[in-house]
């Protein structure tokens, strides 16, 4: 089936994404150009964090974020690691405790506070289902619950548009600084991008607070 | 790796109007089917045996090898079934995550899912691939018959669980739009849908429910008229709710279901069953407890091999879902079999020394208006009880007494299943609330 489906025309862009601000829906295209850029900088972040070929990552993402997680699965899999899926969501840590402890899991990507907290009320501590995890790249809402159990944790956070993702031992999201231009306005980060892209931002908020500063060629972000 | 060529020469372009995606193989005739399946079994079984622990043990308990399996026929004679509980226990003794199953080094997975874990811990599920993943790539013919085609907008569904399926809408050259679809998101999908005009979306019961109680505020019929069709599974839709959905939002309902957790079979436009694709997976029709066959369009069990599937093949694996499989050509023109989805193996209760099965309470619990959106559980503790159990959910805004429709209620079960009833009625929501997955609205579960 792959091979008729290969067959049609391709699609314009590859989405229409969408975050929300103080309550209300943004929304933006994504097309492939920006998609290609972004999975570029996606894979020297999973590189320096350590990934490998043959490394299992687990992640604990819905559907929706596929603006922020394509370029990571395009990573991984240009990487040669495979990954495994799990819902963020509190009544799916079931599963997510299952791939903990039957898989050999390398890495974990967006675990939240839901699950955190359904695991803490588990019989099983998150330290010993996360022992033998490398690098944890967690919701904001999640990694200073994880610090607590001792659990180091880098930042995974979609910001607005942008796709904010940590580095171990780093306090804060990078942002790909080739691509955004990042600012705190009143304590609220807002993004421009620098490069062309199928919607254009010129300091959109993004919905998030936080601090940002600058690191290396990226920017870090560490929201609040 | 496959390489997709996408340039202008290489996307000779299907007639968008065509019913079928891939003609040829859709309506091929019987006996060029069953060869395509008999030559990937005689491929299959002596892989499987090279490079399964589990198939191994099986089969070499069974006294057969490999040799001899020399065609279809000996494939169903001589090949052992199994179940789920073998693999489990396969897993207990050995320590093997993937019951014996996986055939590939573990370093060369893709993808990992798992089952939705209704009735216990989900199980994993091994994927290797080129392209997209495997589930969302088999139902490609399947939206294409919804009517889907190239620029097409579809909402992304809620789940990742069984993967993420941008990567296939993107190949099928269809354009998702990235908005959360979760229980409780209703409104904000509604301003999407009233925005983007997607032609496609993934509906869950919760869902239908939740745009239910929007209805006095929407006009869902004239948002709902970009859709070309809408994909539903995890359990069936009753009556009352389908002909909601159908005849006053407008919309067509394309019901899926497990193709014997191979793969998901769809209905098409003729809503005369599920299609089981028969280049992916050799269905059979078996008798429950043996290993005869049942006539053509009889209820037996499903009993599925995957045979597009390196990883983790199942190989004459015994479903649990009772169907009525048949052969025939549908009308429709296409040539692989289809299923109609009886029930679950087990789910059978006896009370008060008749058999019931699911279906049979809610025909009569949906007749009910504060009933109608059909959501209950039987409470078992035993395949045989002396009362029925139900855990009933009312629609609070269609419900003045709660009391009085207890006793109608009670009456209304006596009069059409003539056994006694223990009721415990609550609120939809809170029922929906006890679900742990959004995937499968459990109907029968645990005192």
């Amino acid at each position: 089936m792959a091979a008729a489906a290969a067959r049609l025309p391709r699609s314009p862009i590859y989405g229409i994404g969408t975050y929300d601000v103080d309550g209300s829906r943004a929304d933006f295209e994504i097309g492939w150009d920006e998609l290609e850029r972004d999975t570029d900088w996606a894979l020297s972040v999973l590189v320096q964090a350590g990934i490998q070929k043959g490394d299992l990552v687990l992640f604990s993402t819905p559907n929706h974020e596929g603006p922020w997680i394509c370029p990571i699965v395009r990573s991984l899999r240009r990487i040669g690691a495979s990954y495994a899926t799990s819902e963020t969501y509190g009544w799916d840590s079931r599963r997510f405790a299952m791939y903990l402890r039957r898989l050999p899991v390398k890495a974990i990507i967006g675990i939240g506070g839901e699950t955190v907290r359904a695991l803490a009320a588990s019989e099983e501590t998150l330290s010993s289902l996360m022992t033998g995890v490398g690098v944890v790249w967690a919701r904001p809402d999640a990694v200073s619950a994880l610090r607590a159990q001792q659990i180091e944790a880098a930042t995974y956070v979609p910001l607005g548009p942008a796709l904010g993702l940590g580095l171990p031992g780093e306090h804060g999201a990078r942002v790909n600084g080739a691509e955004w231009a990042v600012s705190d306005i009143g304590g609220c980060i807002h993004v421009s991008n620098r490069q062309p892209r199928a919607t254009d931002f010129d300091a959109a908020d993004t919905g998030i607070y936080g601090a940002v500063e600058a690191r290396g060629t990226d920017h870090l972000v560490v929201p609040r | 790796m496959t390489t997709i060529d996408r340039s202008p020469e290489a996307t000779v372009s299907l007639p968008l109007d065509s019913r079928f995606l891939e003609p040829d193989i859709e309506t091929a005739p019987r006996e060029e089917i069953e060869a395509l399946q008999e030559a990937r079994i005689l491929e299959l079984v002596p892989y499987a045996w090279e490079n399964s622990a589990f198939y191994r043990e099986l089969w070499g308990n069974a006294g057969i090898t490999p040799s001899d399996i020399k065609s279809l026929r000996d494939f169903k004679d001589l090949v052992p079934t199994f179940e789920k509980a073998d693999t489990q226990a396969f897993r207990d003794r050995t320590g093997d995550p993937f019951g014996g199953l996986l055939c590939i080094p573990f370093e060369d997975l893709d993808s990992c899912t798992a089952t939705s874990g209704t009735t216990g811990d989900p199980e994993l599920i091994a994927e290797a691939w080129d392209v997209v993943p495997p589930l969302p790539l088999v139902t490609a013919r399947d939206l294409w018959e919804v009517g889907l085609r190239p620029g097409d907008r579809v909402l992304m569904p809620a789940g990742s669980f069984r993967n993420f399926w941008d990567e296939y809408f993107g190949l099928m050259g269809l354009v998702p739009i990235f908005v959360d679809a979760w229980i409780g998101q209703g409104k904000s999908v509604l301003r999407a849908i009233e925005k983007y005009r997607p032609s496609y979306m993934q509906l869950h019961l919760q869902a239908i429910l939740e745009f239910e109680r929007l209805e006095d505020d929407h006009d869902l019929r004239a948002l709902f008229s970009s859709m070309k069709g809408v994909a539903f599974a995890g359990q069936p839709m009753g009556q009352v709710l389908a002909r909601k959905v159908r005849d006053e939002w407008g919309l067509e309902v394309f019901k899926y279901t497990s193709a014997g957790d191979t793969g998901t079979a769809w209905e098409h436009r003729e809503h005369d069953g599920f299609t089981l694709w028969e280049d992916t997976v050799l269905p059979e029709c078996l008798e429950p407890d043996s290993n005869t066959t049942v006539a053509d369009g009889h209820v037996g069990e499903l009993v599925a091999t995957d045979i597009d599937n390196v990883a983790a093949p199942l190989i004459r694996y015994r479903s649990g879902d009772l169907v009525r499989l048949t052969k025939e050509p549908a009308p429709s023109g296409r040539t692989h079999a289809r299923q109609w989805v009886v029930g679950r193996k087990g789910e059978e209760t006896v009370v008060a020394g008749r058999a019931i099965v699911v279906g049979d309470v809610w025909a009569a619990v949906e007749e009910l208006p504060e009933l109608s959106d059909g959501m209950f559980q039987v409470i078992r503790h035993s395949p045989r009880m002396d009362k029925l159990r139900l855990r009933v959910g009312y629609a609070p805004e269609r419900t003045t007494d709660l009391a009085e429709l207890e006793r109608r209620l009670a009456s209304h079960l006596d009069t059409r299943l003539h056994v006694p009833c223990e009721l415990e009625l609550v609120t939809v929501d809170d029922l929906l609330s006890r679900t742990s997955s959004v995937a499968k609205f459990p109907r029968m579960v645990k005192a």
